[in-house]
């Protein structure tokens, strides 16, 4: 193999570079407010409190990182000796030096001026209740043992390494999500006819002390179970008749089903709604999924059709629009379908010549051209312009008003249902063949036989109107509709659901939706750093599976197609000879 | 009458005539070999007869009818299809899904079929299934075992197989090759030999080649077309082509700058 010399730093140098990275994060959360403001968060009642967990994550994943060993390409990755502990502990220990010295330093200079989040409040706090003085030695023998802790979890055995990472991390998360599953504790248990005390597990607003146990030890047992034995859970599996894999496979798909149709009988109001917006991305998703991960065809104005689906939902259902018309719901849906489609092929035909980026550009165009004929004069008079259609009235179904949050919620359940449904049988097809070969090469595929044009056309079509049905439930919810709920956002929203989910991958859309449009809402709480926190998750995602959470199989072989690639190059190098001729 | 027949075929790209004035035919069941050297227009004569060109002058009729103004797809049901000079497969589609693709213009399932998935389009699919198999059983043991591996996983000489079987799918009954030697060793073109024999033997296929290597030329051509600066040089037999002055000169490139 081809290696130009390798730079290996040393363990020393490795374990000051981490070291100073680490430092500046330590120093960095509290500058900023965040320690300050996450302070009132309970990780673990009466033990842990989410602002000084933040430096104790830190020095342990500096330390957790600088023992990491790492092989030169080809070797045998060796496994770290009792030294790394030393470098694990000399990493932390440098930020637990700097943060140490900050805090000496915010002690004795005023930094309010500058540093608004400074207060007395906070250096007490990273003080530990004793001197600003003693902060730093404390900071850096802290730092030390944690830095060698996170660095003794490389020494023990992957067997036992994962189970005790995912048990704290997951112990972590049941506790940061503490206001969202104790509500719906609570409302299982007392429907359950139980009482509803939960503090065996939450208590002050975290996990508390038994619940911290009885998490830690549970997901730890489980884990190390599954390491141990899941690999043969997985090959049993698979060893099993295709009839019984599709068996197993449905009945997993059912259970999954019985619990979202349960979910909003004890969900709180509030999530309920979220439940709702998550579903009509969900199904817009599944539209733009179509049009780009099945055809390959980069829109970025997708938010058009949604505003088509409100608009004409608007249009025909609400007695004070412009046509008065007051239309059933069963002559709305198809016409909304109908419009939608005609408009998507409209708006596909001008450029069927264009590809990648320069598709992308003129569909952004047409998303806003979309929004500003709602508001231009021109259309005012009919569409409303910036005062938008009032008063849409929810249609009933079997005398079910869909107003009402959780029956809307079930209608877009099941229409979701239907999409995903859809657009499975489409993957499957001769049509979707037909637009993966398009997407892998347009011009091989018409060379194949594939019309280019009608299958172009055809795509933009079908993701428009499946991205109207969206639009409709949008219009229902809000009772109205507003030109403003149709910005570039939300194209670029569900573009990146679908790039975060796995572009293709039908599972992968319903995954980004709940990940890229519940989180922001769930992390609320977070107030003012909602969105950073939220960058920070999409960006280490993307970072660490830049093929999506559930990546369809070719999408996840288009990004490691240099593996495969290698991994190739070294069997026929080991079976060496060349290749018999064919016959 | 030939199968293929082009008629004083004319490409000019600006200033530059791509192809001047060739005439070309193939009959059917034949193997003609088209050589000559680099830029000599042969690429552009399998673009322009499978569409992805317009024909600036002549004439081309395939089986009866006029191919001018087709698009590649509607030539490839017409029943021409080619392969491609640097492999150009689906490479994240499986190998029996590329197949499966060249039996896209020979079938007709639709958006509703998809969905519905009645009787007709599930006896469709089947047959889809089938004619790829076939095609993909044409190659022995190479393709079929690992029909459901990602076509970007092949090896090289695999690739080239495989974009044989997926322009043997289409059903078509002139296969257009673009140097299939290419990046071969000496034992797979000996079987490249074999296998394009086949083709017109067992399956009854017409073919035409763009080669440059000599011995896989001499090895299957019932016929060789020479071409240089987009002009028909020479035509006949493998031994009167390579006898041919003008062809060894346009190899050499003996005195064409002197004459220029």
């Amino acid at each position: 193999m081809a290696v130009t010399e390798v730079k290996q730093r040393s363990p020393r140098q490795l374990a000051t570079k981490f070291g100073l990275i680490a430092g500046i994060a330590s120093i960095y959360f509290p500058v900023v407010g965040i320690t300050e403001r996450f302070n009132d968060r309970t990780i673990v009642d009466g033990v842990l409190q989410l602002g000084n967990a933040i430096f104790f994550v830190i020095a342990l994943a500096a330390g957790y990182i600088v023992a990491k060993p790492r092989p030169l390409p080809g070797e045998e990755p060796e496994p770290p000796g009792p030294n790394a502990l030393l470098y694990g502990a000399l990493a932390s220990a440098i930020a637990g030096l700097m943060t140490g010295l900050f805090v000496l330093l915010a002690d004795s200079v005023n930094l309010r001026p500058v540093l608004i989040s400074v207060t007395g409040g906070l250096i007490e706090r990273l003080s530990y209740g004793g001197s600003a003085a003693s902060a730093v030695l404390i900071m850096i023998m802290g730092g030390a043992a944690l830095g060698a802790l996170g660095a003794g979890l490389q020494l023990i055995s992957t067997k036992l390494r994962r189970p005790v990472v995912i048990a704290l991390g997951t112990a972590l998360l049941i506790s940061l999500t503490e206001p969202l599953l104790n509500a719906i504790l609570r409302e299982v248990l007392s429907q359950m006819g139980l009482k509803n005390n939960t503090s065996w597990l939450y208590e002050g607003g975290g996990l508390s002390v038994t619940g911290a146990i009885l998490v830690l030890i549970l997901t730890f047992a489980g884990m190390s179970w599954w390491t141990t034995r899941g690999s043969g859970v997985k090959a049993a599996y698979k060893q099993r008749p295709e009839q019984q894999r599709k068996m197993i496979k449905g009945g997993a798909l059912l259970l999954a089903g019985l619990f979202l149709v349960y979910l909003p009988q004890i969900l709180t109001s509030f999530l309920a709604e979220i439940l709702g917006t998550v579903g009509l991305y969900i199904l817009l998703g599944l539209g733009l999924n179509i049009v780009v991960g099945y055809a390959g065809l980069l829109d970025l104005g997708y938010v058009a059709f949604l505003a088509v689906g409100g608009y004409s939902t608007a249009l025909f259902v609400s007695e004070r629009s412009s046509l008065g018309w007051a239309l059933p719901y069963w002559q709305v849906v198809p016409l909304t379908i109908i419009i939608a489609t005609v408009i998507g092929v409209m708006i596909g035909a001008p450029v069927l010549r264009l590809r990648g980026d320069y598709l992308a550009i003129v569909t952004l165009g047409f998303g806003e051209i979309a929004r500003v004929i709602v508001l231009s004069d021109w259309a005012a008079p009919t569409l409303g312009g910036a005062q938008g259609i009032l008063g849409i009235t929810a249609p009933e179904v079997f005398g079910v008003d869909l107003r009402d949050p959780q029956n809307l919620y079930y209608a877009i359940l099941a229409c979701v249902a239907i999409v995903a449904f859809i657009s499975w049988r489409l993957s499957r097809s001769r049509v979707g063949r037909a637009w993966n070969a398009m997407r892998e090469d347009e011009q091989v595929a018409e060379a194949m036989g594939v019309s280019i044009i009608g299958y172009k056309l055809l795509a933009f079509g079908t993701g428009a109107a499946l991205g109207s049905l969206s639009g409709m439930f949008f219009a229902i919810k809000l009772g109205s509709v507003f030109p403003s709920s149709f910005n570039i956002l939300v194209s670029i929203n569900v573009l990146a659901l679908i790039i975060l989910g796995g572009m293709g991958s039908i599972p992968g859309v319903i995954v980004g939706s709940f990940v890229l449009v519940g989180l922001p809402e769930l992390l609320r709480e977070f107030g003012e750093f909602r969105l950073l926190i939220f960058g920070t998750v999409l960006v280490s995602l993307m970072l660490l599976k830049p093929e999506g959470l559930i990546p369809s199989r070719r999408r996840q072989a288009e990004l490691h197609i240099e593996e495969v690639e290698e991994e190739l190059f070294e069997k026929r190098a080991d079976s060496d000879g060349p290749e018999p001729a064919v016959t | 009458m030939s199968l293929l027949e082009i008629k004083g075929m004319t490409k000019r790209f600006g200033g530059l005539t791509a192809v001047d004035q060739v005439d070309f035919h193939v009959d059917e069941g034949e193997i003609v070999g088209v050589i000559g050297p680099n830029g000599a227009g042969k690429t552009t004569v399998f673009n322009i007869v499978t569409g992805f060109y317009d024909i600036d002058e002549g004439e081309m009729t395939f089986d009866g009818g006029s191919l001018i103004g087709l698009k590649p797809n509607q030539v490839t049901k017409r029943g021409i299809a080619r392969t491609f000079q640097a492999i150009r497969l689906f490479p994240a589609m499986t190998v029996l899904e590329n197949a499966m693709v060249g039996q896209h213009c020979r079938t007709r399932a639709g958006l509703g079929g998809a969905i519905f998935k009645g009787p007709r389009t599930i006896a469709e699919e089947k047959k889809i299934r089938e004619a790829a198999r076939d095609a993909l059983a044409f190659f022995g043991k190479r393709l079929s075992p690992v029909e459901n591996e990602l076509a970007g996983s092949l090896s090289y000489a695999d690739r080239r197989r495989l974009e044989i079987a997926r322009a043997m799918a289409t059903e078509a009954k002139l296969l257009l090759l673009d140097e299939p030697a290419a990046g071969m060793n000496p034992g797979e073109k000996e079987g490249l030999v074999t296998l394009i024999g086949r083709l017109r033997d067992e399956k009854g296929y017409a073919v035409v080649l763009i080669e440059h290597d000599m011995p896989v030329v001499k090895g299957v051509s019932d016929r060789v077309t020479a071409l240089d600066y987009g002009k028909k040089i020479a035509e006949g037999t493998y031994g009167e082509v390579a006898k041919n002055p003008r062809v060894i000169e346009a190899y050499l490139g003996a005195r064409h700058e002197e004459t220029a």
